[in-house]
């Protein structure tokens, strides 16, 4: 771990690959956060991870080594050790376990109404769709979009709603599921449902049923000005308070890392005030810009898709469930010079180094699943706390073993 | 409501076109070969009944009432046809109007049968479609401006519970009765006025002018000019094209004399059309007309080896009808006050009043002086001058000023005695009162 990733382990990271020096340290671990986040109480938690030197907060150990043979976050690591912490990592994990969240959430909101606001619901839309065919399956989409244009007596095809002039793929789908349609997207609704405060009445399907593990993707488009984000021609939500409702979300850990992109005019001023940490803010335009769209469709005589979005789907429509592509690759998607617009970017509150960072793990929802032909002894109750190998049975290395490979997440299918 | 000078004046010019001619009995049916005087064609309103009501439309006549107020005071009727085409998606809550006035075979002005047959295209193809949020009404009118004058007011006044009741918007003194609607649609937003003189055209001219020099809103203008443009077909303005260099000293004078026509006819107040009848109902209205080679082309429009068919003007009007479905609010976003030197440039008011304000102001000023003058000279004068002894020329200013204007009805009745027409006899009467004050006016000066 380089000495800067140390020093800003206090946020809550997944400890990295390497290992320092050691030195006389007074270090801590604290263990309830740990025992969260492994979902166990912690006097189990030798079975999963084995500390060297005492884990406890007992006193320090003569050599500050924490050997980790499992991703452990490290929620409050402090030390003042003259030199650097030594943190000796497995290699027994897979190394693409580097993410630390359990589940996706995606939360996609179109705020603007009216037929000539066709292109925002293409947006909402589109990203819905990418979203859906990477796999977060739709209890855990929160979609709220503000004017159904597929029913608005201008559409010429009805029940339809395309972001592509050449009408490639019909974004409405047979299977889309609105949560908040028409005039329930509001201000109000939309912190309610960040904040978790929510009626006792409210179904599931509205509800953002997330942990302190959900890595959520937040997608906002509409019209925006300085500040603020406007709300079905009549209210606006500020930064403020946008930044205020992520913040108790944070409080009550509701979220492991936040992905938000917004795609207005005058974007960039909507992540101005965020303070909580792990939220990688992308904005298609910077205060005193816009954000423009990208073609209109003269079949129906509006714009059909925005800039940022079109190319931000173009990028996207490429993205498979095992893909490799990284979130630094999803920052360069739209230069100026095909966005007009410049592409703001906050990174700040975010620790991790986006070029590390799968797109996958705010689009998709993907688990890895490692194949392995050897048979495992799973720990009685009361026995032995590790998995080990069977050793006793014969496995038949005369086979002729296919190479081995990580099976495929989901069936894709383009609807 | 509108002064009766007004109403005299477009009485006066559109009866003599029509009227005249319609005395004449139509030789194509037999309801009309037996009377002799006849004032209104059955058959035709037949006709394009039938025709609007086999393609599915709520098809619906309209008659009304002149009561001629000079001469022997005559009755004129005549009869409006108008089919809706209801939006099946839409909430029928918006309407658009396209009409087209109906000129009998012999009428002075120019006829209108490719207007109506455009119209009768356009609700065979718009009836198929499914994109209408609006609901489209097809409108045919008689008599000019009276027709659709009359249509409008019978739609936009509240119509009586039960039929046999008088309609209680009627004004005392009327002129125009309207009768009721026995269909409707909801509030209309635009209104297209369709004068094609002939299945090929050369260009295109968009007519804007109102009553009393009323303006559509410049975004319909606009629109139509552009989309005449995206389907190449030329356009004018006051039969004027733009010219190729309007930043030279020639583009700049034929800009002017543009200008300057559309100056005139606002000043003049006719209507251009009659589009210019839907504006005191805020209802935004142009009217699009052209013509064959014979009429000769506009100034400027390039003559093409190949003229504008009736399927190109087809599509700019399903383009004009188009966009104005995807309007959701009534045209207010573009000026209502403007002056056009070409079809692609304005001045808006902001820019043309502040000159006549100066010009009014300079008045304003000299007024000033002359008070100032004149307040200087009173203190060296005897007395102060009282209001009153003016008072007797202005009561009889307006006294004079109320007779001129209630005076042709007494004028047209006295001409008759003289087998003078009721245009004439008005004529000649206020042509002789006016001379008579100015030579009262001349010897009250002695």
């Amino acid at each position: 771990m380089r000495l800067q990733e140390l020093a800003m382990i206090d946020g809550g990271y997944w400890a990295q690959t390497g290992s320092l020096g050691v030195g006389e340290a007074t270090w801590r671990i604290n263990m309830e956060r740990v025992a969260t986040a492994l979902r166990s109480p912690w006097h189990t938690l030798g079975a999963s991870y084995t500390l060297e030197s005492g884990a406890h907060l007992s006193p320090p150990p003569p050599a500050c080594s924490l050997r980790i043979t499992a991703r452990v976050r490290l929620a409050s690591l402090v030390t003042s050790c003259p030199g650097p912490l030594s943190v000796v990592y497995d290699q027994g994990v897979s190394e693409t376990s580097e993410k630390t969240h359990t589940n996706n959430w995606a939360v996609l909101v179109d705020t603007s109404r009216f037929w000539f606001n066709y292109r925002h619901v293409a947006n909402v839309l589109s990203m819905y769709r990418s979203v859906k065919r990477l796999g977060i399956p739709d209890s855990q989409i929160i979609l709220m979009v503000a004017d159904d244009m597929a029913c608005n007596p201008r559409n010429p095809r009805p029940a339809t709603v395309f972001n592509n002039a050449h009408q490639h793929i019909n974004v409405y789908g047979e299977d889309v599921e609105v949560d908040y349609r028409g005039y329930e997207v509001t201000v109000e609704n939309f912190v309610r449902l960040l904040t978790g405060r929510l009626a006792p009445s409210t179904p599931r399907s509205k509800r953002l049923l997330t942990d302190d593990g959900s890595n959520i993707l937040i997608y906002m488009t509409g019209h925006g000005g300085d500040g603020f984000l406007k709300f079905q021609d009549s209210e606006e939500i500020t930064n403020v308070e946008l930044a205020d409702a992520f913040e108790q979300m944070w409080q009550k850990k509701r979220y492991n890392e936040i992905l938000f992109i917004i795609d207005t005019c005058q974007a960039a001023s909507m992540y101005e005030h965020f303070y909580s940490p792990n939220i990688l803010a992308i904005a298609s335009s910077l205060v005193g810009e816009d954000s423009l769209s990208h073609h209109v469709d003269p079949a129906i005589g509006v714009y059909i898709i925005d800039r940022f979005t079109y190319y931000a789907l173009e990028f996207l429509e490429r993205v498979t469930p095992d893909s490799k592509k990284t979130l630094a690759q999803f920052l360069q998607v739209c230069p100026k010079r095909v966005c007009i617009s410049t592409v703001g970017v906050r990174l700040d509150l975010y620790k991790r180094d986006p070029s590390r960072v799968l797109v996958t793990e705010f689009f998709g929802s993907v688990r890895n699943v490692e194949l392995t032909t050897r048979v495992l002894d799973l720990p009685k109750c009361g026995g032995s706390r590790q998995v080990a190998v069977n050793k006793s049975v014969n496995t038949r290395s005369s086979k002729a073993t296919k190479p081995l490979h990580y099976a495929s997440q989901l069936p894709l299918h383009h609807s | 409501m509108v002064p009766i000078s007004r109403r005299m004046r477009c009485c006066l010019v559109w009866f003599r076109v029509t009227f005249r001619v319609t005395r004449r009995h139509c030789t194509t049916c037999r309801v009309c070969r037996r009377k002799r005087r006849v004032t209104r064609h059955p058959c035709l309103t037949h006709g394009w009944w039938g025709q609007f009501t086999q393609l599915g439309l709520d098809t619906f006549t309209h008659s009304f009432t002149l009561q001629y107020p000079m001469g022997r005071g005559k009755n004129f009727t005549g009869r409006n046809v108008y089919a809706i085409l209801r939006a099946s998606r839409g909430s029928g809550t918006e309407a658009l109007v396209v009409t087209a006035p109906y000129r009998p075979p012999a009428a002075l002005l120019p006829g209108t049968a490719p207007s109506i047959a455009l119209m009768l295209a356009m609700a065979k193809f718009f009836s198929r479609q499914v994109y209408w949020a609006k609901d489209i009404i097809f409108l045919v009118t008689e008599h000019e401006q009276l027709g659709a004058q009359a249509w409008l007011e019978a739609y936009h006044s509240p119509q009586p519970l039960f039929p046999s009741q008088p309609n209680p918007a009627s004004p005392s003194l009327s002129l125009l009765l309207s009768g009721d609607l026995e269909g409707r649609a909801g509030a209309i937003q635009a209104g297209i006025n369709l004068e094609v003189h002939s299945a090929e055209v050369t260009h295109l001219d968009v007519k804007l002018e109102g009553l009393n020099g009323q303006l559509p809103n410049l975004d319909l203008v606009n629109l139509i000019h552009r989309l005449c443009q995206r389907e190449n077909v030329p356009h004018t303005f006051k039969n004027r094209a733009d010219h190729p260099r309007p930043e030279s000293m020639e583009g700049w004078r034929h800009q002017l004399t543009t200008l300057l026509s559309m100056v005139t006819s606002q000043a003049s107040g006719v209507p251009t059309g009659n589009h210019g009848l839907f504006h005191r109902y805020g209802v935004a209205a142009v009217t699009i007309s052209g013509s064959g080679r014979e009429a000769g082309g506009g100034v400027g429009v390039p003559i093409r080896a190949r003229s504008i068919s009736l399927q190109q003007v087809g599509r700019v009007l399903e383009g004009v009808c188009r966009s104005l479905n995807n309007l959701l609010e009534k045209f207010h976003q573009s000026f209502f006050f403007y002056l056009l030197p070409a079809t692609n440039r304005y001045i808006s008011i902001g820019v043309y009043m502040p000159p006549f304000g100066l010009i009014a102001g300079g008045v304003l000023v000299k007024a000033l002086a002359l008070w100032y003058k004149t307040s200087c000279a009173d203190d060296s004068g005897k007395g102060r001058h009282s209001l009153l002894q003016w008072a007797p020329v202005v009561v009889g200013t307006h006294a004079t000023c109320f007779l001129l204007m209630t005076c042709p009805p007494t004028l047209t009745r006295l001409g008759l005695a003289f087998d003078l027409t009721p245009e004439d006899s008005v004529g000649l009467g206020l042509t002789a009162c006016c001379v008579a004050l100015l030579l009262v006016a001349v010897g009250a000066a002695r």
